[in-house]
């Protein structure tokens, strides 16, 4: 045994490169399944230590709405259910301004808590401090990041603009940033005593929120239940849903298990091409062993070993890069580049071993075909070197690769509902099996094609070159990775270019200039504000219910139904709807409803048609009076009139309003932001929310196409083992080309001539299959609930093939100078 | 008589390890126009070698050969490709043929690769295959043809550029004994009726007997040269 492993050794440290890369292409696969596997639980702990950093360890809380007799809420009554509790606890939230300098204003989200109970909800951690204790008076407690940013030490004075007053407050400790003082890029937050905020308000001891945590045990629905029956004109939720945020995570972890999947598939072909190159090496040694009486299983032992080896170390490699790749996700997915967020990243001792297994599974699996191969070769063949692949295309590799591909367009037209989108991803993979099965064929065509073409460019080497691709397994593969490698860029790039696309459309859409959203209490006086600023052409404020569920089918509801003043509607979007405002029109003169094309589509609805909607004051009925095309809200968004909206959905106060300038609309923005210094609100120019969403956007595909590029890399590297293949395979054929009286400038004109058309096929095949994957693609994104027009990059198309011949002809300098330097009679006598 | 090639102390040493092994000593050669000349020797003689040489498929360590009175020493890899495609033909014992191209594209490699077009040899491919009988074959890949087709092929091959000299390595080798006998009846033919040089290294007598002229080698050096009467 102790020679077989001295063996094995041996021939690892001999063959570096080759080692390199299987053990990278091995890694790589892993890393992905890893991070394609964890990242679900990565961005839930993500998303909940965000949401924890507002509440902590509670798991319940009750604050004020519309039917609330107040919004300040007293701990005392809360007290009843402190059996059921670990802790009952109240805060006293408000905002306050904050100017630094005289150009500009921050907010500050001030928390006003009883320290000492704080801590125990949600610990913070001192950097500094002085004089906290007793915590009471003007003394406030902020973050290490808002004290370096504003120049602010321990007894500095900071003074805060609350509820419409000037007050000065003492900075009394300075926190590193955990818990509530998380840098999240956007939101600055300080702790005063709760005494001194209430009794701003004139609600001293009061609280807006109650945070509740319930007692080891406890069921917190049960409890929520009932705490909500006793205080039902308040909202009692769940502080942090993790199915809520489960489903926020669902798609980008089902987007990486597709890219994960194929990358796998990927490295199946690779590690596949490297083992059969790595049996072949070993060949004459192997029948050495068997001719001096080893048996097969001896020689088929030495094989796994190695691939064993290359699983091994390849899998822990790729748990490490995993982790790697896992953190970088994560980092931007959060969109928090420049953030100090604390990245978290979660994952299990199960799925590093899952991917260790993976690895070990993916370096096996691959070895096996090249090993059952070499196990049925006679000795006297493989001592003489005369056994022979199989050549020739079976019939049936045609009827399977048909068959798969016309099975993955077929199939996601049928409706297997709540698997869907498990079937839809099933048939991309189908599809690219399907083109993988086809590719002998797909050659032959190109191949008839090029022939003629080579004839009048490249002359009879052209010809010759462009014959030696039939038949020839390993250009094969190449190709085939090729195809794969250029379908799935394209297709990432298409939905990228799509969403983009989507974006601009948007924006296009919007003739004005701001717009503000998420703004508290906006009513016609504050409409009437911003109309009054000077370069303020219009303004118009929208009305909106969210999440209005459709009755006869509560698996539906609209996420954002938007009430429109219709006679100023049409200068503020244009939705590009033929008549847009001739409709708008007859959305005033009643129920009528304009729904998105999304929207239309999942009701299954049609013009005249009615949906009733399950509003705050009833079920109503609207007829459905035209739709649009649109991508905001993920496609769940409808127009109604504005009064019926106020009417049925009990809103009255706007959620977003528009307004138009013939000034910089920077400037305006300046001027609403000071004028509306008292309001919650988020405010942006059109120009520079298009310019965010686009790079919100890119961040995410940018993320994909790493993920690609990592995989186009190893494709490389596999292209590169195929050509290396490919000449071992055709040593003797290449001396025989020399035989007969090609010379070294033809052969290297030849072969580079054979990578060109590679290259040439695998981009064209690439751009095919990426055409025909994207039929699955719009189903999946159907699936997933959105709606986007695809629109494919066509201008770029181009640098696919570029890519392709590029990859091909430069892992093809090697093979094509061994290939010119070959030494004829050697290679004719003993090959 | 005039000749074809010619060698002037000939010499091929190869390298293995610290040793030198001397493969061939001191070849002085002619062999004439039409002539049909075997070469005969046991295993390590140096009698493929000195086929080799003489087309021009390896380089010599010293001494020289001229073919058609060029000497190839002089000769670049431009200009020796030149010369095997046009002036000589190569005839292997295991036929050598490029497995993804039919019976026509094997026929016609040396031709193309000389430039020529597909279209301004068919009436000579048809002449070939006349000769070589594999009319009915043409569009075959070797694979789909026998050890004694393949052979044919390989033959037609060596004529295409209708050179004047055919080196052929054990060209009945691995064929059974009746095809060998048909193969070796069709370079008789070749050589007879078209004026072809062959020159052929064989381990068989028989195969040997086809040739004017025997030539036996013996550790790297010319031995005995046989007449047939």
């Amino acid at each position: 045994m102790s020679i077989i492993v001295k063996f094995v050794l041996q021939n690892i440290r001999e063959k570096k490169m080759r080692t390199f890369l299987i053990i990278f292409a091995i890694m790589t696969s892993s890393a992905l399944f890893f991070s394609s596997s964890a990242i679900s639980d990565t961005m839930l702990r993500m998303y909940e230590d965000r949401y924890r950093k507002f509440f902590g360890s509670s798991e319940i809380i009750i604050y004020g709405n519309n039917k609330s007799p107040t919004p300040y809420l007293n701990i005392g009554k809360f007290k009843a259910f402190s059996n059921d509790t670990e802790y009952i606890e109240g805060v006293f939230e408000t905002s306050a301004l904050y100017s630094p300098n005289r150009n500009e204003t921050v907010y500050i989200s001030l928390v006003g808590a009883d320290i000492s109970t704080y801590q125990r909800m949600n610990p913070i951690t001192f950097k500094s401090n002085t004089n906290l204790y007793p915590f009471e008076g003007k003394k406030i407690i902020i973050s290490k990041n808002i004290a370096q940013k504003y120049n602010l030490s321990l007894g500095d004075s900071m003074e805060l603009e609350v509820n419409g007053f000037r007050y000065k407050f003492y900075v009394s400790a300075i926190c590193y940033p955990q818990g509530l003082f998380m840098d999240d890029g956007f939101s600055v937050h300080a702790i005063v005593p709760k005494e001194t905020l209430s009794a701003l308000y004139g609600e001293r001891g009061k609280n807006t929120i109650i945070l509740i945590k319930p007692k080891a045990g406890q069921n917190s629905n049960r409890l929520i239940e009932k705490i909500s029956e006793e205080f039902n004109q308040y909202t009692v939720r769940e502080s942090i849903s993790l199915e809520e945020i489960k489903q926020n995570t669902k798609h980008l972890s089902l987007i990486l298990t597709i890219v994960s999947t194929i990358v796998s598939i990927m490295s199946v072909f690779i590690i596949y091409t490297t083992s059969k190159i790595i049996v072949m090496e070993k060949l004459p040694f192997m029948s050495i062993f068997r001719s001096i009486g080893a048996e097969k299983r001896m020689v088929n032992i030495i094989l796994i070993l190695e691939n064993t080896f290359y699983g091994v170390v390849g899998g822990i490699l790729g748990c490490g890069l995993g982790i790697v790749i896992l953190y970088i996700i994560a980092l931007n997915s959060m969109h928090m580049g420049s953030s100090e967020f604390d990245i978290a990243i979660q994952f299990t001792p199960i799925q590093l071993i899952g991917a260790f297994l993976f690895a070990l599974l993916l370096s096996l699996v691959s070895c096996i075909i090249p090993i059952l191969q070499i196990s049925n070769i006679a000795i006297k063949d493989m001592i003489l070197r005369t056994s022979q692949d199989h050549q020739g295309v079976s019939g049936l590799r045609l009827l399977f690769g048909m068959v798969f591909i016309v099975s993955s367009l077929v199939i996601p037209i049928v409706n297997f509902l709540r698997f869907k989108l498990i079937v839809d991803i099933f048939c991309v993979i189908l599809c690219a099996f399907g083109i993988i099965l086809l590719i002998p064929y797909i050659v032959n065509i190109y191949v008839n094609i090029l022939k003629k073409i080579y004839t009048f460019v490249f002359g009879n080497e052209g010809v010759l070159a462009v014959k030696n691709l039939r038949g020839n397994k390993n250009i094969f593969s190449n190709i085939s990775l090729l195809t794969i490698g250029v379908s799935c860029l394209l297709m990432i790039n298409t939905v990228d270019y799509s969403v983009i696309k989507e974006i601009t459309n948007i924006y296009r859409g919007a003739l004005f200039d701001v717009w503000i959203t998420y703004i508290d209490d906006a009513d016609r006086n504050t409409l009437l504000r911003i109309q009054r600023i000077e370069g303020v052409e219009d303004v118009s404020g929208i009305n909106e219910a969210r999440n209005i569920k459709i009755i006869d089918n509560s698996r539906n509801e609209i996420r954002s139904i938007q009430g429109v003043d219709c006679s100023k509607f049409n200068d503020f979007w244009d939705l590009n709807i033929y008549k847009q405002e001739e409709i708008l029109e007859r959305l005033n003169k009643g129920r009528n409803i304009i729904l998105s094309e999304t929207l239309k589509e999942k009701f299954k609805v049609e013009e005249g048609d009615f949906i009733i909607l399950k509003m705050p004051r009833g079920n109503k009925a609207y007829k459905v009076i035209g739709s649009f095309h649109t991508v905001r809200n993920n496609g769940s968004i409808a127009f109604v009139s504005q009064r019926y909206l106020k009417a049925d959905g009990a809103v009255n106060q706007y959620s977003n309003i528009y307004v138009k300038t013939y000034k910089d609309p920077n400037r305006i923005m300046e001027t609403i932001q000071n004028q509306l210094r008292n309001m919650s609100l988020s405010i942006n120019t059109v120009e520079e929310m298009e310019r965010l969403d686009k790079e919100s956007n890119r961040s995410f595909y940018n993320i994909l196409r790493g993920f690609f590029i990592i995989t186009m890399g190893i494709a490389v590297f596999g292209i590169f083992n195929n050509l290396i293949m490919n000449y071992m395979e055709r040593k003797r054929y290449l001396a025989m080309y020399r035989a007969v009286g090609m010379s070294k400038d033809q052969i290297l004109k030849m072969i580079f001539i054979e990578a060109l058309s590679s290259g040439l096929i695998g981009g064209f095949t690439g751009i095919l299959t990426g055409f025909i994957m994207m039929w699955q693609i719009r189903y999946i994104i159907g699936a997933l609930g959105q709606s986007i027009n695809i629109r494919f990059p066509l201008v770029s198309l181009h640098y696919y093939i570029i890519i392709s011949v590029l990859i091909v002809v430069t892992a093809s300098i090697i093979p094509a100078v061994k290939s010119s330097r070959l030494n004829i009679i050697e290679s004719i006598k003993y090959e | 008589m005039d000749s074809i090639i010619e060698t002037y102390e000939l010499c091929k040493s190869y390298r293995m390890g610290c040793n030198e092994i001397e493969v061939l000593k001191d070849i002085n050669m002619k062999i004439n126009k039409g002539e049909f000349v075997s070469i005969m020797g046991s295993s390590g003689s140096g009698k493929s070698t000195l086929l080799y040489l003489l087309g021009g498929l390896d380089k010599p360590s010293s001494g020289s050969i001229k073919i058609n009175g060029k000497g190839l020493s002089t000769m670049g890899d431009k200009k020796l490709s030149t010369m095997r495609r046009r002036e000589v033909g190569f005839v292997f014992q295991f036929y050598n043929l490029i497995p993804n191209l039919n019976v026509e594209d094997n026929i016609m490699l040396p031709a193309l690769l000389d430039g020529k077009k597909v279209e301004d040899l068919c009436s000579r491919l048809e002449e070939i295959l006349d000769i070589v009988g594999l009319k009915d074959r043409r569009g075959h890949t070797p694979r789909e043809l026998s050890g004694g087709q393949q052979q044919r092929v390989a033959i037609a091959r060596a004529l295409i550029n209708e050179p004047n000299i055919i080196f052929a390595d054990e060209p009945i080798g691995n064929l059974d004994s009746k095809t060998g006998i048909e193969i070796m009846e069709l370079f008789k033919r070749i050589n007879q009726y078209n004026g072809k040089t062959i020159i052929q290294v064989t381990h068989s007598n028989e195969a040997a007997k086809y040739g004017e002229r025997t030539i036996l080698m013996k550790d790297g050096r010319i031995g005995e040269v046989c007449l047939k009467r």
